[in-house]
């Protein structure tokens, strides 16, 4: 018996398999798993994209299981000084969705989470572990503001699993891609689908406004408006597309090259109008500030804030910036990364951070 | 259709069954094929539009398997042989000679690295050079992985009398 045997032996058992059909909803979550990867490693090129923040890292804290109602405490060492949210903020803390809430209460709301889609005042829209999209209210305590007491569950608009998802940054219109290939925009406020578009297969939803949703569709990216207008916006390098951001009539694109370009849709062609450093970013909901976290070559790292007119680094942050986002308009909040992990509050017009009282894990700031 | 104008769709709709069928052969078991394949084509997904020749995506699924299960391998630090085999994963030998059943389910226990190199010379019809940029290599690994994974099959199916044909 010779080699052959071996080459037949395996064509034979090559053939005699079974193979399972695609599992879409397994698949979908690998895809957005890389391409937060591949975004991670293009802003970090010596980091993972998940980071552990070391224990005691940051301020006096107390972590509440919010489906409980127990109070955790955890692991105190440094006290936030700056660092306040006027809203409660949102984020994927050790795969599970999790809020901090004005008066600096952690919870933990035991949700398997891929990541936080966006948050208005009033609810938190969350991809679970099945890519289903998962929607939580928010209650207050009446006799002390700015303390949540429950996040209730709430009705999805989105009928299935998923394989990606935006909503706007005024908490309007929430756009995805079902496992087809349609893309549905979803007015929250008049509670009506607004337009769906068929899209090819390879595509996902990068953001969604006023203006329309914006689809990275292979090589391109496309904004598709409620009349059917397609507008191309421009990628510098094809396949690129990955930071894209919609508000206000504006695009952001945070490429692969380092910099990022504010495209102008208001009149109908999308034009540069401006150039900021660094490669991964984020556009305020109204279009006027753009933060980016420009990389040095030592891997020491800055963030930017663009106003409109010029660009000044924030101040104020300890590490190394590795996710950045808006939280209302004049907050943006900025994860970093050094022998420990902060999260940040930074205010856009004073351009000051301070660490929030968040205890240690792995973050997700966005989908 | 153009190779430059195939959808990543397409492509997995067309490739989805061949690829995995190349996934159990280099894993050996069905759940950890899909996984293996499922990350290879999502890896693949994200960066479509950069690999110019879109009919040679094959290769490059092919090697985003091979280069996870090498990252798999060094994190292992050595290379185990088993005995246990928890999943046959080929309907139970449903259309394949007992001869060769019995010999696949000792290329089953070979190291995944050398049931690797098996596959892509003799069944994905890699040259050796082929085979050693896929996994990684120099030729000359590819050479001792291939003796050695002979060697082993030989003595554990003396009745086959397996030839050592390098080529």
């Amino acid at each position: 018996m010779t080699t052959t045997e071996i080459r037949a032996a395996l064509t034979e058992v090559r053939a005699a398999v079974e193979v399972p059909p695609v599992d879409d909803v397994a698949f979908r979550a690998r895809v957005r798993t890389e391409r937060r990867r591949q975004r991670g490693g293009r802003v970090l090129t010596a980091s993972a994209a998940a980071v552990v923040l070391a224990a005691g890292a940051v301020g006096v804290a107390q972590l509440v299981g919010a489906e409980t109602g127990r109070d955790v405490p955890v692991a105190s060492g440094r006290t936030a000084e700056a660092g306040a949210v006027a809203e409660t903020v949102w984020f994927v803390r050790d795969g599970r969705l999790t809020a901090l809430d004005p008066s600096g209460q952690v919870h933990d709301l035991g949700l398997p989470s891929e990541g936080v889609v966006g948050y208005t005042a009033e609810r938190v829209y969350a991809v679970d572990a099945e890519s289903h999209v998962v929607v939580r209210g928010r209650q207050q305590d009446p006799d002390r503001p700015g303390r949540d007491t429950a996040y209730p569950p709430a009705e999805s608009p989105v009928p299935g699993a998923v394989q990606s998802v935006a909503l706007s940054g005024d908490g309007r219109y929430l756009a995805w891609m079902d496992l087809g290939h349609t893309v549905t925009v979803y007015d929250l406020e008049a509670e009506g689908v607004d337009f769906r578009v068929d899209v090819p297969r390879n595509s996902y939803v990068a953001a969604v406004s006023a203006d329309g949703v914006l689809v990275s569709e292979d090589v391109d990216l496309v904004l598709h408006t409620a009349t059917g207008e397609e507008l191309a916006v421009p990628t510098q390098e094809a396949g690129d597309n990955w930071g894209a951001q919609a508000g206000g009539g504006r695009v952001l694109v945070a490429g692969p090259t380092g910099e990022s370009s504010v495209y102008d849709l208001q009149t109908g062609v999308a034009r540069r109008i401006a150039v900021v450093g660094g490669g991964s970013g984020a556009l305020a909901q109204d279009g006027t500030t753009v933060a980016t976290i420009e990389t040095a070559p030592d891997d020491s790292a800055v963030v930017n804030l663009w106003d409109g007119r010029s660009t000044q680094p924030l101040r104020g942050l300890d590490g190394v910036p590795q996710q950045v986002r808006f939280a209302g308009e004049d907050t943006l909040l900025v994860q970093t990364r050094g022998g420990s992990a902060t999260l940040w509050a930074c205010a856009t017009d004073s351009r000051t951070c301070g660490a929030l009282p968040v205890p240690d894990g792995s973050f997700r700031l966005a989908e | 259709m153009a190779g430059d104008e195939l959808s990543f769709g397409e492509f997995m709709a067309a490739r989805w069954g061949p690829l995995y069928r190349t996934a159990y052969l280099l894993t050996g078991d069905r759940h950890e094929a899909e996984d293996l394949l499922q990350g290879a084509l999502a890896r693949t997904c994200v960066r479509w539009s950069g690999i110019r020749d879109k009919r040679a995506a094959d290769s490059y699924v092919r090697q985003a398997m091979v280069h996870q299960m090498s990252r798999q391998w060094r994190r292992r630090g050595r290379e185990v042989v088993t005995d246990e085999l928890p999943d046959r994963g080929h309907g139970g030998g449903l259309d394949v000679r007992a001869d060769h059943l019995a010999l696949w389910e000792e290329i089953r226990k070979l190291p995944p690295r050398m049931r690797a190199t098996l596959v892509l010379r003799y069944v994905e019809d890699l040259t050796e050079e082929a085979a050693a940029r896929q996994l990684g290599c120099s030729v000359g690994s590819v050479k001792s992985q291939t003796h050695h994974a002979i060697k082993r099959l030989r003595a554990a199916l003396p009745t086959l009398e397996l030839a050592q044909e390098m080529s």
